[in-house]
């Protein structure tokens, strides 16, 4: 198959998924409930309320027309009204994702940082002490409930060696007399672009906490993942005949193996984003960082269903474009991909 | 009786000599063995939980105000609680939920997702186009937040929350049923089941479905894992089981409030969370292992 034709299948093949993806949420959101206009209304609904519901949700129409809305109002942006907050859900969305993403982004850093030098250390050194470690480092990576270690590093970085603040993503004192202009809603970004670097500072010890946190999930697939290409790529036959031909070890290794062991592990990329994305709702609340997860947990207590919804699909969305550009990056970067 | 028991053993001799084998090279694995001993532990201590604590009845949920957030001692090993609950009964009490329902997520999900893999991998064609479709359209959610919408759909509650997880669960188990399937319609003994004249339900019944079993039960025994600290995310958050219910994630809930003051409290549930997930996580390794010697000599 040429390239471009793949691309382009990828391309319609997440449009497609993309759509059963609304399917699905719209079978939860007006099939599953017994009453979706009480649901969309929040608790202790008027029976006023009810009947507007019913009327904005065209309830009383068959289920096709009303997927039809439905789709035509999530292709508008409209998303609905939070119960809770009474804004327009995508108002919300504006001020939280930024703050999520900046978090997300810090966390996968993190997690390729570390990972991606130990899985390729412990796919080399198979069967030593090194490897030993980075799998068991791997395997409690993945067992980790972050919520309970993001209690842990406060108990022990903030309490009793007091080295990094408890929680928030600024000081109050800083958030006081230095205004910061929201351009991309980073405040690592937009705290730079203004030349400001107390603030710069101040943002990034804030970070450091909820971001190694976060990063742990992915951390340990990271490791996972890139050893155990490494281990299949160092048994290939082009391996075994460079070593053969007597090429030194070491150009092997960072000519031959290194580079074709990081091209699988991109996918690596996707998926610490969904579950760096998925950690952010658990951990956000506890270090009072006002992003999306904080958001749906609040949604959760206050059954406030049209953000839960919300925030679902446009994560969603999000992640099937990343493994999207991912599966082009890695076609183009790897001619083998394009074959099967 | 007995004779019928011989039949039986010859007629499964290859699959026994290959269990035995098994079992030899499981016990030489010190870590999967000490996982299934933690394991075993945990859930014995949550089934005798009432024998085992001197205060059942605050395992169960009743307050103790009068002993509010006592540090660890001999009486309360773990400390006691917001409500004066001994941390250690609640703990065992709260291993009930959280193993349940790592345990029942996953037989749910292994329940919907099997035959739906064996059906698309025998018949292919359209059968095999709509199923994995579908699969695909589950598996782009990210698993959490489906759950947590479905669970939110359904109302709040254990069994819920249960069945919320099962349905983001079970593409995995289709995907990988499917690609077993796939190879196994090619063999052989398939094909003379087939030229024989065997009808289709009981080709799949009797010949793909049992031999896809061990890679199902290999995946199954990590999934538990993750299944439990799912289940403790979800009551994290406030969905699942109600206090006064004991439950390991609501239990970090709500004693993160008084962490810094009083750590006992969310420490000790959360580092049970982390012990059975761990215990899951390399127990299902050193049974993937054991199970395929392929996987072992060419990727361990």
């Amino acid at each position: 198959m040429p390239r471009w034709e793949y691309l382009i299948r990828r391309l319609i093949l997440s449009v497609l998924v993309l759509l059963g993806v609304t399917v699905i949420t719209f079978t939860i959101s007006r099939v599953v409930p017994s009453n979706p206009a009480a649901l969309w209304v929040g608790p202790r609904p008027t029976q006023e309320q009810i009947s507007r519901a019913r009327e904005i949700l065209g309830l009383d129409k068959p289920l096709p027309v009303q997927y039809i809305r439905y789709i035509s109002a999530l292709l508008q942006g409209d998303f609905g009204v939070s119960v809770r907050t009474h804004q327009p859900i995508l108002t919300d969305l504006r001020t939280y994702l930024p703050a999520t993403l900046e978090l997300v982004i810090a966390a996968m850093l993190i997690a390729l940082g570390i990972g991606l030098p130990l899985g390729v250390l412990a796919g080399a050194y198979k069967g030593t002490l090194v490897d030993a470690i980075a799998r068991l480092i791997a395997v409690a990576c993945v067992s980790m409930p972050t919520f309970w270690l993001a209690l842990l590093f406060q108990l022990i970085f903030f309490s009793n060696l007091h080295w990094l603040p408890v929680s928030g993503r600024l000081s109050t004192v800083i958030k006081l007399t230095h205004p910061i202009e929201q351009v991309t809603g980073f405040y690592l970004i937009d705290s730079a672009l203004a030349g400001d670097w107390e603030l710069f500072r101040d943002a990034l010890v804030h970070l450091i906490l909820p971001a190694f946190t976060l990063s742990t999930y992915a951390l340990g697939l990271t490791i996972r993942m890139t050893r155990s290409s490494m281990v299949e790529v160092l048994q290939e036959r082009y391996i075994t005949t460079a070593r053969a031909a007597g090429l030194p070890e070491r150009e092997i290794f960072f000519k031959f193996a290194l580079k074709n062991a990081i091209v699988p592990t991109l996918t690596v990329l996707g998926l610490s984003f969904v579950y760096s994305l998925t950690g952010a709702i658990l951990i956000e609340v506890i270090f009072s960082w006002h992003g999306l997860g904080t958001y749906v947990t609040e949604a959760v207590l206050a059954v406030d269903f049209p953000v839960i919804i919300a925030v679902t699909i446009i994560v969603t969305v999000f992640y099937v474009f990343i493994n999207l550009a991912l599966d082009w990056f890695q076609a183009i970067l790897d001619p083998r991909v394009t074959l099967g | 009786m007995q004779r019928w028991l011989g039949d039986i053993i010859r007629r499964n001799e290859a699959r026994l000599l290959e269990y035995r084998r098994m079992g030899r090279a499981f016990r030489r694995d010190v870590l999967a063995v000490a996982s299934l001993i933690v394991i075993i532990a945990f859930a014995l201590g949550a089934i005798f939980a009432p024998w085992l604590t001197p205060y059942p009845e605050q395992g169960e949920g009743e307050p103790n105000l009068s002993e509010k957030f006592s540090p660890p001692s001999p009486e309360h090993p773990f400390g006691t609680d917001n409500l004066g609950r001994d941390v250690l009964a609640r703990v065992l009490y709260g291993g009930r939920s959280s193993l349940s329902i790592g345990l029942m997520v996953v037989v749910i999900a292994v329940a919907i997702g099997t035959p739906l893999g064996a059906l698309a991998g025998y018949f292919g064609g359209w059968v095999d186009e709509l199923i994995m479709r579908v699969t695909d359209m589950f598996l782009a959610f990210p698993p959490l937040l489906l759950a947590i919408a479905i669970a939110s759909a359904l109302g709040n509650s254990f069994t819920n929350a249960m069945l919320a997880i099962a349905i983001t669960w079970w593409p995995w188990y289709t995907r990988l049923v499917r690609a077993q399937t796939l190879s196994l319609r090619e063999r052989e003994f398939v094909a003379a089941a087939r030229g024989m004249g065997v009808r289709t339900p009981t080709i799949i019944a009797r010949h793909i479905l049992p031999n896809v079993m061990t890679p199902v039960l290999v995946q199954a025994t990590s999934d538990i894992g993750s299944a439990i600290l799912t289940g403790a995310a979800m009551s994290f958050i406030g969905l699942g089981v109600r206090p006064p219910t004991a439950d390991w994630g609501a239990m970090v809930s709500t004693g993160r409030v008084y962490f810094l003051g009083q750590p006992w409290f969310a420490a000790f549930p959360g580092l049970a969370i982390f012990l059975v997930t761990l215990a899951f996580n390399l127990l299902g390794d050193g049974i993937r292992d054991v199970a395929d010697p392929q996987t072992r000599r060419s990727v361990q």
